[in-house]
Order: structure tokens, then sequence, then C-alpha cells
């Protein structure tokens, strides 16, 4: 198991070891970007109550800003002793990521970024066979229905980007998350929100690791110095 | 940074990010109490000064059940009983030495999730209160919301 997400992390980094230096085009391609990300894979084979996907879309539209959208769904299935609990939901993210690796070429695609993005999940979730011990006057069981919620929140991004082949890349980036709302539910929080983490937090950490494939729309001579 | 330097710096920046992430998701035990039970403490009023005082001989039961929660248990200074989770109300009789109380609560259930370790704990919010006088001089309903931490619900005065 642990081998697999070894395998899955490395792989991508060994991949880069034959990137050949540059090409010698004129020319900086721009084009739609769309990301996958991979670090769903292995946090599967290490919890897997938890089923995501998460896909991005970037396109370089002034020099070094590229706004994103990212969307992606979450699954959770929890079977515990005393109650079971589900949920199901997707995301949506909308920011911008800003290079800040110089020196800026016009056949260069590595990025070290910053970004912000605003996100934006709903869920439905809910228990059943929920069990209280009571040895004295009996013991206890219900369910809690099936509820809708809502959360947006604040992302602030750091990460790194490098091509691996032409129009082919691998990034990874990390997330602080800042929640500004969510539905209040005074019975049970979500364990999950999908695209943010632990249910309960007023912050989270994220972590995703993509390959990203560029359709390549255009091309245009980057002029000045670079 | 050149190419080489990032390429370095995207390696290392990428195990450290990974390690921070893995070591976020630790999966604990549950060990708290998951009882909800009221707290009754047993005062006297000494010229409008509240002393805890402590009995011997301490007998209670549910009424409709044949167990005994207390059975003539000596030094006790506060009672902690359990609230049926199947009805809205249920009554106790104790019993102090040869003369005895009978009290009923009324109140409300409700779910709280109290983790993912620990499941489920029902909260009561108490809406009535009602007691005799044989022993007991009066009552004081200081937090009527008994949930899962131990905190005293109910003062009684004798």
């Amino acid at each position: 198991l642990k081998l697999k997400i070894l395998k899955s992390i490395i792989s991508p980094i060994l991949l880069l070891l034959f990137v050949f230096n540059g090409y010698s085009q004129e020319q900086r391609t721009y084009g739609l970007r769309i990301g996958f990300d991979l670090s769903r894979l292995p946090l599967y084979y290490l919890d897997p109550k938890i089923k995501g996907l998460e896909l991005s879309f970037d396109f370089e539209t002034l020099k070094n800003l590229y706004p994103v959208f990212e969307l992606g769904s979450g699954k959770l299935k929890l079977e515990k002793e005393n109650f079971r609990y589900s949920s199901n939901g997707s995301y949506l993210r909308i920011g911008f990521d800003y290079n800040i690796f110089e020196p800026y070429a016009r056949n260069q695609y590595e990025m070290a970024f910053v970004g912000i993005r605003y996100a934006f999940s709903s869920l439905r979730y809910g228990a059943d066979n929920i069990f209280i011990q009571d040895g004295y006057w009996g013991d206890f069981s219900a369910n809690l229905p099936e509820r809708k919620m809502h959360a947006n929140w604040v992302e602030i991004a750091g990460g790194l980007r490098v091509e691996l082949f032409h129009n082919l890349f691998a990034g990874w980036s990390l997330r602080a998350r800042f929640m500004i709302y969510k539905t209040k539910d005074v019975n049970m929080n979500p364990f999950n929100i999908p695209g943010y983490g632990k249910g309960s937090l007023k912050s989270a950490l994220g972590f995703n690791y993509s390959i990203y494939y560029r359709i390549p729309v255009f091309r245009k001579k980057i002029v000045g110095s670079l | 940074m050149n190419r080489f330097q990032i390429k370095y710096a995207y390696t290392i920046l990428l195990i450290i990010a990974v390690s921070i992430v893995l070591s976020c998701t630790k999966e604990t035990t549950c060990d708290q109490s998951m009882k909800s039970l009221v707290k009754m403490g047993f005062y006297n009023l000494n010229n409008q000064k509240e002393v805890s005082v402590s009995f011997n001989d301490v007998t209670v039961y549910g009424i409709n059940n044949d167990s005994l929660l207390y059975d003539s248990s000596d030094n006790v200074k506060s009672i902690s009983l359990p609230l049926s989770q199947v009805q809205d109300s249920c009554a106790f009789v104790l019993c102090i030495g040869s003369v005895s109380d009978t009290f009923k609560y009324v109140y409300t259930r409700d779910l709280r999730i109290v983790s993912a370790e620990c499941g489920f704990a029902t909260l009561f919010t108490i809406s009535n209160f009602e007691t005799t006088t044989h022993k007991i001089d009066s009552i004081h309903i200081v937090n009527p919301v008994i949930n899962t931490i131990e905190a005293e619900n109910i003062k009684v005065y004798y």
C-alpha cells in the first residue's frame, strides 16, 4: 500500500529527469490547461471511506496571471459501531494563480505561484443506525434524516508546477482554507465538506497534486526583455 | 532560481507538503463519557449562606424501574441520574433514611454528535421539575441543559 502511494508520487518526479530543457521556438504557447488531481488516489488507498474527484482549468491571460476554475466532488461513508454516516457533495472554486518564478521566458512554463480562490460547496449528509446505550431506562436508536448544507470559504494557494513534456505538466499546491459561512446544524456538523476538509474546522489545510494537459490554442511572440 | 533549482525545490517541498497533510489525518478513539446525567447537589441554607450537605443511607430508584441507582449509600453530597431517552418525562424516588421524596422531570430530547469516534449523545432540556416536599425544602434549576459534560443542573435545599 505504502509502495503504491510512493509510486504515484515519485513517478511524475522521475519523469522530470527526462525533461529536455526548453524549445528553440521563439513563441509562447497559450491554451486552456486541464488538470486532474492525482492526490485523491493515494488518499483513497489510505482511507477508502472518502472518495473524491477534482478537475481544474486555467488559462494564462496576462503575463504571469492564470485565472483558475476548479470543480470536484466528494463522498464519505462511515460505518461505526453506534452509527452510520454518509455524505455526498460537490464544490467549485474560482480564482487565479500568479507566477512568482522569474525569469519568465517565452518558452518556459515552470511556475512557482501564489493564488487565491473563492470556493463554494453543496452537500447532502445524514446518519442512521444511531444507537445510544442506556442500561437503566432502555437503549435508544434513531436516524437523522438526510439534510442539505452549503459552505463557502476562501483559499490561499501556493505551489510549484513543472513542464514534463510539451503541453504536459505536473504540479502540487498547498492550500490554507478559511471558512466564511456554512449552514448551521445543531445536531451534527458534516464530518467532511467536499473540497474543504473536516467540517467542524474554521480553517483547514489542503493539498493537491495534479497532472495537467494544455490544449494549445495559439502562439504569440513575446516582445521586450524577459 | 534557475530551472534546475526549481526542480529540486519542487521535489523537496512536495515531500514536506505531503508529510504535513499526512500528519493531520490521525485517527483517535473515544475517550470521554457519553452519558448525559442530570446532576443534583444537596444544600442547606444557613443565614442566607449556601452550604453543601451530605446524607447517609441514600436510596434512589426510577419509578416503574426495578433496579436501584443508589442503594443505602453513605456520604452522598450529590446524585447523578439517567433520564429516559425513550420518553419525555421520568420520575424518581429519593429516600434519605426513612423519609422519601418523589420528583418528576419533564424535558425535551435532541440528538447531538459528540465526535466521529464517540458517536451521538442525547441532549436533554428540562422544561418542568416537580417534587414532593417531605424532606426536601425547595429546589432551584441551575442549568436546564443536560449533556455529557458533568455540571450541576439542580440544587436541592433541605
